[in-house]
């Protein structure tokens, strides 16, 4: 168990650090999505609800921000045949599975820590925000985002059906997570939905994260096993 | 075997649309896209729960035939969901005014035909035993999905109930055979599909 554990640190290790080094995936996050709330915000649209924009503007950064991060990972083991690396090395395919899922979720957090403020600055007023409810529903998002592009963005790479295929596929099956997660998010920036509704909304995303984390785990090995 | 599902069906389907349309009319005349809008829904779900036996019965035993059950599912699933979809949009119309709202039953529909096309698309962009995992996988994460976007659609604010339900046992029963008849056309046309994909193979290999 220990040994698995350390495994599965070292791969994750091993991205955090060339990350670090590169610095250009946290960056080909960061910069389209503040461009994107900052058109929002410049659109002159009227805002009734600004809690509700909010929410719908960060997830869909979230939502992109995961393609990207996961096209990125994806990308970085198969360009120079790093792939055939990671599958001659000791570690299993669910310890690679959580070491890039790992991965991905801590991306996806920090770039929550930096736009979320950004968002608050640009469209809410007054601040009413819930922010210790507000985080942990961010975290069961980017949990449910690593969870599934962590085995999309293999499975199209494997494929080799080019990584513009990931967000055909990646965003069907995140509509669902979406959906109470606007409800839930607008809760917590202080707008008008109930707790219950929010409650409603945790216990499914909870669900999700782990039937979609089972998932993951089960199905990686026949996405990075050779013919 | 094929023969016998396509007479069955279309015993069904006349049937149905014979009670249907005559002593289970429904007033006004749009309405009674129900009869198509509902087997179509019923169809494409079913559908769904056959890739999703498809898919694990491929990763489990390696066998063709469940992948080529798999895809004839999906592309049976695809056309039911198509036709859900615009009939959804002619129902909407007809009942509120708009051609599509974030009704539950409207989005459920919209995400179900996504999940179809993302899955055609990655298997014709895909070549070799490698296309026949790489859809397994996809069927089994699109499927799981499925109840997941049932269930979140009720977190939509859904202003718009529809307006009528159905009362004589006329209506009921041409119902029940035009969801019959749906189903055994899919399945006639996942035998079909099978059989084409057989044939693919074994040109395939002689290649």
């Amino acid at each position: 168990m220990k040994a698995k554990f350390f495994r599965t640190i070292s791969i994750l290790y091993k991205d955090l650090l060339c990350e670090l080094r590169s610095g250009q995936g946290i960056a080909v996050m960061i910069l389209p999505e503040i461009l994107i709330a900052g058109l929002f915000r410049i659109s002159g649209i009227t805002i009734t609800e600004p809690e509700r924009l909010v929410s719908c503007v960060l997830l869909v950064n979230l939502l992109f921000a995961g393609i990207l991060g996961g096209e990125r990972t994806a990308l970085s083991e198969h360009e120079n045949g790093c792939i055939n690396g990671l599958l001659v090395c000791p570690a299993k395919s669910e310890e690679i599975y959580f070491a890039k899922f790992g991965f991905n979720f801590l991306l996806l957090c920090l770039f929550g820590i930096i736009i979320v403020p950004i968002l608050a600055i640009l469209f809410l007023t007054e601040s009413n925000i819930h922010l210790l409810e507000l985080l942990f529903s961010i975290l069961l998002i980017n949990i449910a985002l690593g969870s599934v592009v962590t085995i999309l963005g293999f499975l199209v790479y494997r494929s080799g059906a080019g990584n513009s295929l990931l967000s055909v596929i990646f965003i069907p099956v995140m509509l669902p997570v979406f959906i109470p997660a606007v409800n839930l998010i607008t809760y917590c920036l202080g707008g008008g939905d109930t707790i219950d509704t929010g409650n409603k909304a945790v216990q499914f995303l909870v669900c999700f994260d782990i039937i979609f984390l089972t998932l993951g785990w089960l199905l990686f090995d026949f996405v990075l096993e050779e013919n | 075997m094929r023969k016998v599902l396509l007479i069955l069906s279309f015993i069904f389907l006349t049937g149905g649309w014979t009670i249907c349309l005559l002593p289970g009319r429904v007033e006004p005349a749009v309405r009674n896209i129900i009869y198509v809008h509902v087997p179509s829904a019923i169809t494409s779900l079913v559908c769904m729960v056959a890739v999703l036996i498809g898919s694990i019965q491929y990763l489990r035993t390696k066998k063709d035939k469940w992948d080529f059950f798999a895809a004839g599912s999906v592309e049976a699933g695809f056309i039911f969901a198509t036709v859900l979809n615009i009939t959804g949009c002619i129902f909407a119309k007809a009942e509120w005014e708009v051609w599509w709202t974030p009704s539950a039953r409207l989005v459920s529909s919209a995400t179900l035909w996504f999940l179809y096309t993302a899955y055609l698309i990655l298997r014709s962009n895909t070549a070799g035993k490698l296309r026949k995992k790489v859809c397994a996988v996809t069927g089994i994460i699109a499927s799981v999905d499925v109840p997941f976007v049932l269930i979140s659609a009720r977190f939509i604010r859904d202003i718009h109930q529809p307006g009528f339900s159905f009362e004589t046992g006329w209506q009921y029963s041409g119902l029940a055979m035009l969801i019959a008849g749906s189903l055994l056309l899919a399945s006639v046309w996942v035998l079909v599909r099978i059989r084409i994909f057989r044939i693919e193979s074994k040109i395939y290999d002689y290649k």
